[in-house]
Protein backbone atom coordinates (compact mmCIF):
# COMPACT_ATOMS: atom_id res chain seq x y z
CA UNK A 1 0.00 0.00 0.00
CA UNK A 2 1.25 3.22 -0.77
CA UNK A 3 1.40 5.65 2.00
CA UNK A 4 1.72 8.70 -0.35
CA UNK A 5 -1.43 7.68 -1.89
CA UNK A 6 -3.97 10.83 -2.23
CA UNK A 7 -6.25 9.37 -0.18
CA UNK A 8 -4.26 8.66 2.97
CA UNK A 9 -2.85 12.15 2.85
CA UNK A 10 -6.23 13.30 2.57
CA UNK A 11 -7.07 11.45 5.81
CA UNK A 12 -4.12 12.44 7.64
CA UNK A 13 -4.93 15.67 7.07
CA UNK A 14 -8.12 15.36 8.52
CA UNK A 15 -6.62 13.96 11.79
CA UNK A 16 -3.91 17.07 11.92
CA UNK A 17 -6.68 19.61 11.52
CA UNK A 18 -9.08 17.77 14.12
CA UNK A 19 -6.11 18.12 16.67
CA UNK A 20 -5.82 22.06 15.85
CA UNK A 21 -9.66 22.00 16.70
CA UNK A 22 -9.26 20.52 20.08
CA UNK A 23 -6.19 22.50 20.51
CA UNK A 24 -8.44 25.36 19.88
CA UNK A 25 -10.85 24.40 22.43
CA UNK A 26 -8.88 23.59 25.24
CA UNK A 27 -6.94 27.00 24.74
CA UNK A 28 -10.90 28.73 24.50
CA UNK A 29 -11.29 26.51 27.62
CA UNK A 30 -8.47 28.01 29.63
CA UNK A 31 -9.77 31.41 28.98
CA UNK A 32 -13.48 30.65 29.86
CA UNK A 33 -14.02 31.95 25.89
CA UNK A 34 -17.16 30.25 25.12
CA UNK A 35 -17.99 31.35 21.58
CA UNK A 36 -14.64 30.01 20.66
CA UNK A 37 -15.64 26.74 22.25
CA UNK A 38 -18.76 26.70 20.86
CA UNK A 39 -17.32 27.27 16.92
CA UNK A 40 -14.70 24.83 17.09
CA UNK A 41 -16.67 22.15 18.85
CA UNK A 42 -19.10 22.51 15.36
CA UNK A 43 -16.28 22.49 13.11
CA UNK A 44 -15.43 19.67 14.78
CA UNK A 45 -18.66 17.77 14.77
CA UNK A 46 -18.73 18.72 10.72
CA UNK A 47 -15.31 17.72 10.41
CA UNK A 48 -15.65 14.26 11.95
CA UNK A 49 -19.33 13.76 10.43
CA UNK A 50 -17.31 14.04 7.07
CA UNK A 51 -14.78 12.28 8.12
CA UNK A 52 -16.39 9.00 8.82
CA UNK A 53 -18.34 8.82 5.51
CA UNK A 54 -15.06 9.34 3.46
CA UNK A 55 -13.97 6.52 5.51
CA UNK A 56 -17.02 4.38 4.99
CA UNK A 57 -17.25 5.36 1.35
CA UNK A 58 -13.54 5.88 0.08
CA UNK A 59 -11.33 4.47 2.61
CA UNK A 60 -12.08 1.16 3.61
CA UNK A 61 -13.39 0.04 0.29
CA UNK A 62 -10.32 0.90 -1.23
CA UNK A 63 -8.65 -0.68 1.00
CA UNK A 64 -10.47 -4.27 1.14
CA UNK A 65 -9.12 -4.00 -2.55
CA UNK A 66 -5.85 -3.36 -1.73
CA UNK A 67 -5.20 -5.59 0.89
CA UNK A 68 -4.89 -9.78 1.47
CA UNK A 69 -7.08 -11.69 4.14
CA UNK A 70 -3.79 -12.09 5.63
CA UNK A 71 -2.68 -8.58 5.70
CA UNK A 72 -6.43 -7.38 7.03
CA UNK A 73 -6.00 -10.36 9.89
CA UNK A 74 -2.70 -9.02 11.12
CA UNK A 75 -3.73 -5.04 11.16
CA UNK A 76 -6.87 -6.21 13.15
CA UNK A 77 -4.69 -8.10 15.68
CA UNK A 78 -2.34 -5.18 15.78
CA UNK A 79 -5.73 -2.67 16.35
CA UNK A 80 -6.95 -4.85 18.90
CA UNK A 81 -3.65 -5.22 20.73
CA UNK A 82 -3.19 -0.87 20.53
CA UNK A 83 -6.44 -0.75 21.95
CA UNK A 84 -5.80 -2.78 24.87
CA UNK A 85 -2.74 -1.23 25.96
CA UNK A 86 -4.63 1.99 26.09
CA UNK A 87 -7.36 0.71 27.83
CA UNK A 88 -9.63 1.58 25.32
CA UNK A 89 -13.44 1.11 26.20
CA UNK A 90 -15.87 1.94 23.76
CA UNK A 91 -18.76 1.34 26.31
CA UNK A 92 -17.27 4.07 28.94
CA UNK A 93 -17.48 6.56 26.09
CA UNK A 94 -21.37 5.57 25.13
CA UNK A 95 -21.98 5.79 28.74
CA UNK A 96 -20.27 10.06 28.92
CA UNK A 97 -22.68 10.36 25.50
CA UNK A 98 -25.82 9.39 26.96
CA UNK A 99 -25.04 11.01 29.94
CA UNK A 100 -24.29 14.47 28.06
CA UNK A 101 -27.50 13.95 26.08
CA UNK A 102 -29.70 13.57 29.04
CA UNK A 103 -28.23 16.17 30.74
CA UNK A 104 -28.22 18.73 27.92
CA UNK A 105 -31.60 17.51 27.24
CA UNK A 106 -33.05 18.18 30.21
CA UNK A 107 -31.72 21.57 30.21
CA UNK A 108 -32.85 22.24 26.99
CA UNK A 109 -36.39 22.00 28.11
CA UNK A 110 -35.68 23.49 30.97
CA UNK A 111 -34.84 26.27 29.09
CA UNK A 112 -38.40 26.14 27.23
CA UNK A 113 -36.43 25.61 23.91
CA UNK A 114 -38.96 22.92 22.79
CA UNK B 1 -37.85 -28.81 -12.44
CA UNK B 2 -41.30 -27.40 -12.91
CA UNK B 3 -43.95 -27.32 -10.42
CA UNK B 4 -41.33 -28.35 -7.48
CA UNK B 5 -42.20 -27.24 -4.06
CA UNK B 6 -40.45 -28.18 -0.98
CA UNK B 7 -36.29 -27.25 0.36
CA UNK B 8 -34.49 -24.85 -2.00
CA UNK B 9 -31.82 -26.42 -1.11
CA UNK B 10 -32.33 -30.19 -2.75
CA UNK B 11 -34.05 -28.59 -5.82
CA UNK B 12 -33.21 -30.12 -8.74
CA UNK B 13 -31.32 -27.88 -11.74
CA UNK B 14 -29.30 -28.73 -14.41
CA UNK B 15 -26.50 -26.43 -15.88
CA UNK B 16 -25.42 -28.26 -19.27
CA UNK B 17 -24.55 -25.95 -21.99
CA UNK B 18 -24.82 -22.61 -20.10
CA UNK B 19 -21.71 -22.43 -19.11
CA UNK B 20 -19.85 -19.07 -19.98
CA UNK B 21 -17.71 -19.48 -23.10
CA UNK B 22 -15.36 -16.93 -22.71
CA UNK B 23 -14.43 -18.50 -19.07
CA UNK B 24 -10.66 -19.43 -18.40
CA UNK B 25 -10.35 -23.07 -18.69
CA UNK B 26 -7.81 -24.74 -16.67
CA UNK B 27 -5.28 -26.79 -18.76
CA UNK B 28 -3.15 -29.88 -17.67
CA UNK B 29 -2.93 -30.89 -14.25
CA UNK B 30 -4.14 -28.84 -12.14
CA UNK B 31 -2.09 -28.77 -8.19
CA UNK B 32 -4.00 -29.55 -5.26
CA UNK B 33 -3.54 -26.26 -2.95
CA UNK B 34 -4.50 -28.67 -0.05
CA UNK B 35 -2.06 -28.70 2.93
CA UNK B 36 -3.16 -30.60 5.52
CA UNK B 37 -5.74 -33.72 6.35
CA UNK B 38 -8.23 -34.69 7.99
CA UNK B 39 -10.50 -31.45 6.73
CA UNK B 40 -14.00 -32.89 8.43
CA UNK B 41 -14.95 -30.88 10.76
CA UNK B 42 -15.76 -33.42 13.06
CA UNK B 43 -12.12 -34.78 12.78
CA UNK B 44 -9.97 -32.03 12.90
CA UNK B 45 -8.24 -30.87 15.91
CA UNK B 46 -8.38 -27.31 16.43
CA UNK B 47 -5.29 -27.28 17.84
CA UNK B 48 -3.13 -28.77 15.06
CA UNK B 49 -0.49 -26.47 14.08
CA UNK B 50 -1.17 -25.87 10.56
CA UNK B 51 -4.56 -23.97 12.28
CA UNK B 52 -1.88 -22.09 14.32
CA UNK B 53 -2.23 -17.82 13.21
CA UNK B 54 -3.71 -19.48 9.70
CA UNK B 55 -5.75 -17.78 7.20
CA UNK B 56 -8.94 -20.39 8.09
CA UNK B 57 -11.49 -21.47 5.33
CA UNK B 58 -14.64 -22.83 6.88
CA UNK B 59 -16.34 -24.26 4.08
CA UNK B 60 -19.90 -26.13 3.52
CA UNK B 61 -19.33 -29.25 1.63
CA UNK B 62 -20.96 -28.50 -1.47
CA UNK B 63 -18.73 -24.77 -2.21
CA UNK B 64 -15.49 -26.90 -3.30
CA UNK B 65 -17.85 -28.81 -6.27
CA UNK B 66 -19.65 -25.68 -7.35
CA UNK B 67 -16.61 -23.05 -7.32
CA UNK B 68 -14.41 -23.63 -10.33
CA UNK B 69 -11.22 -22.02 -9.16
CA UNK B 70 -11.29 -23.17 -5.55
CA UNK B 71 -7.85 -24.32 -5.27
CA UNK B 72 -6.40 -21.72 -6.81
CA UNK B 73 -8.44 -18.29 -5.72
CA UNK B 74 -8.93 -19.69 -1.78
CA UNK B 75 -7.71 -22.78 -0.88
CA UNK B 76 -3.71 -21.69 -1.86
CA UNK B 77 -1.95 -20.39 1.83
CA UNK B 78 -4.77 -21.37 4.00
CA UNK B 79 -6.05 -24.36 6.10
CA UNK B 80 -9.76 -25.62 6.20
CA UNK B 81 -12.65 -27.31 7.76
CA UNK B 82 -15.78 -28.85 5.89
CA UNK B 83 -19.11 -29.05 7.35
CA UNK B 84 -22.55 -29.31 6.01
CA UNK B 85 -24.55 -27.24 8.10
CA UNK B 86 -28.06 -28.93 7.00
CA UNK B 87 -27.40 -32.51 7.35
CA UNK B 88 -24.15 -32.66 9.92
CA UNK B 89 -25.02 -33.84 13.70
CA UNK B 90 -23.33 -32.51 16.64
CA UNK B 91 -22.86 -29.23 15.71
CA UNK B 92 -22.85 -28.07 19.10
CA UNK B 93 -19.09 -29.56 18.89
CA UNK B 94 -18.11 -27.38 15.74
CA UNK B 95 -19.01 -24.59 17.87
CA UNK B 96 -16.48 -25.22 20.34
CA UNK B 97 -13.55 -26.18 17.67
CA UNK B 98 -14.75 -22.64 15.80
CA UNK B 99 -14.30 -20.93 19.12
CA UNK B 100 -11.15 -22.68 19.87
CA UNK B 101 -9.54 -21.50 16.38
CA UNK B 102 -10.06 -18.30 17.95
CA UNK B 103 -8.64 -18.36 21.22
CA UNK B 104 -6.69 -21.07 21.34
CA UNK B 105 -5.08 -21.21 17.67
CA UNK B 106 -4.90 -17.60 17.95
CA UNK B 107 -6.26 -17.71 13.89
CA UNK B 108 -5.22 -14.76 11.94
CA UNK B 109 -8.33 -14.61 9.97
CA UNK B 110 -11.92 -16.56 8.93
CA UNK B 111 -13.48 -17.05 5.72
CA UNK B 112 -17.04 -18.93 5.65
CA UNK B 113 -17.73 -20.22 2.01
CA UNK B 114 -21.82 -21.26 1.75
CA UNK B 115 -24.19 -21.96 -1.15
CA UNK B 116 -26.65 -19.78 -1.23
CA UNK B 117 -29.54 -22.35 -0.55
CA UNK B 118 -30.80 -20.93 2.66
CA UNK B 119 -29.91 -24.12 5.13
CA UNK B 120 -26.54 -23.00 4.36
CA UNK B 121 -26.37 -19.76 6.46
CA UNK B 122 -26.57 -21.69 9.08
CA UNK B 123 -22.41 -22.26 9.05
CA UNK B 124 -22.03 -18.36 9.33
CA UNK B 125 -24.34 -18.41 11.86
CA UNK B 126 -22.53 -21.22 13.82
CA UNK B 127 -19.33 -19.37 13.45
CA UNK B 128 -21.00 -15.71 14.67
CA UNK B 129 -22.08 -17.85 17.66
CA UNK B 130 -18.38 -18.87 18.31
CA UNK B 131 -16.95 -15.54 17.72
CA UNK B 132 -19.16 -14.14 20.22
CA UNK B 133 -18.31 -16.59 22.59
CA UNK B 134 -14.82 -16.51 22.56
CA UNK B 135 -12.80 -13.99 24.29
CA UNK B 136 -10.37 -13.41 21.05
CA UNK B 137 -11.76 -11.38 17.97
CA UNK B 138 -10.89 -12.32 14.93
CA UNK B 139 -11.74 -10.49 11.60
CA UNK B 140 -14.44 -13.31 9.67
CA UNK B 141 -15.60 -12.77 5.94
CA UNK B 142 -18.40 -14.78 4.09
CA UNK B 143 -18.82 -15.28 0.68
CA UNK B 144 -21.88 -16.67 -0.89
CA UNK B 145 -21.43 -19.30 -4.13
CA UNK B 146 -23.96 -19.42 -6.66
CA UNK B 147 -24.89 -22.72 -7.42
CA UNK B 148 -22.98 -22.41 -10.71
CA UNK B 149 -20.35 -21.15 -9.47
CA UNK B 150 -20.46 -17.62 -9.55
CA UNK B 151 -19.76 -15.17 -6.43
CA UNK B 152 -22.83 -13.61 -5.12
CA UNK B 153 -21.66 -11.93 -1.96
CA UNK B 154 -18.25 -11.35 -0.40
CA UNK B 155 -18.26 -9.17 2.89
CA UNK B 156 -16.61 -8.91 6.08
CA UNK B 157 -18.75 -9.92 8.86
CA UNK B 158 -19.72 -6.86 11.38
CA UNK B 159 -17.58 -7.85 14.61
Amino acid sequence: MDENSDILKVMHEDHTHARGLVKAMLDALERRDQKTIAENLMAYRDLLTEHIRKEDEILYPWMDNQLSTRQVGELFAKFAEAEQQMGFSPDKYKHLIDQLEIKFEKRRIEDGRI
Amino acid sequence: MEGFEGCPGSKMMTFKGQKDRNTEQAVGKVLSQLSQWPIQMHLISPSAPYYQNADVLLTADCVAYALGGFHRDYLENRSIAIACPKLDSGQEIYLEKIKAWFDEARINTLTVLIMQVPCCTGLLNLAQQAAQAASRKVPIKYIVVGVQGEILQEEWAAA
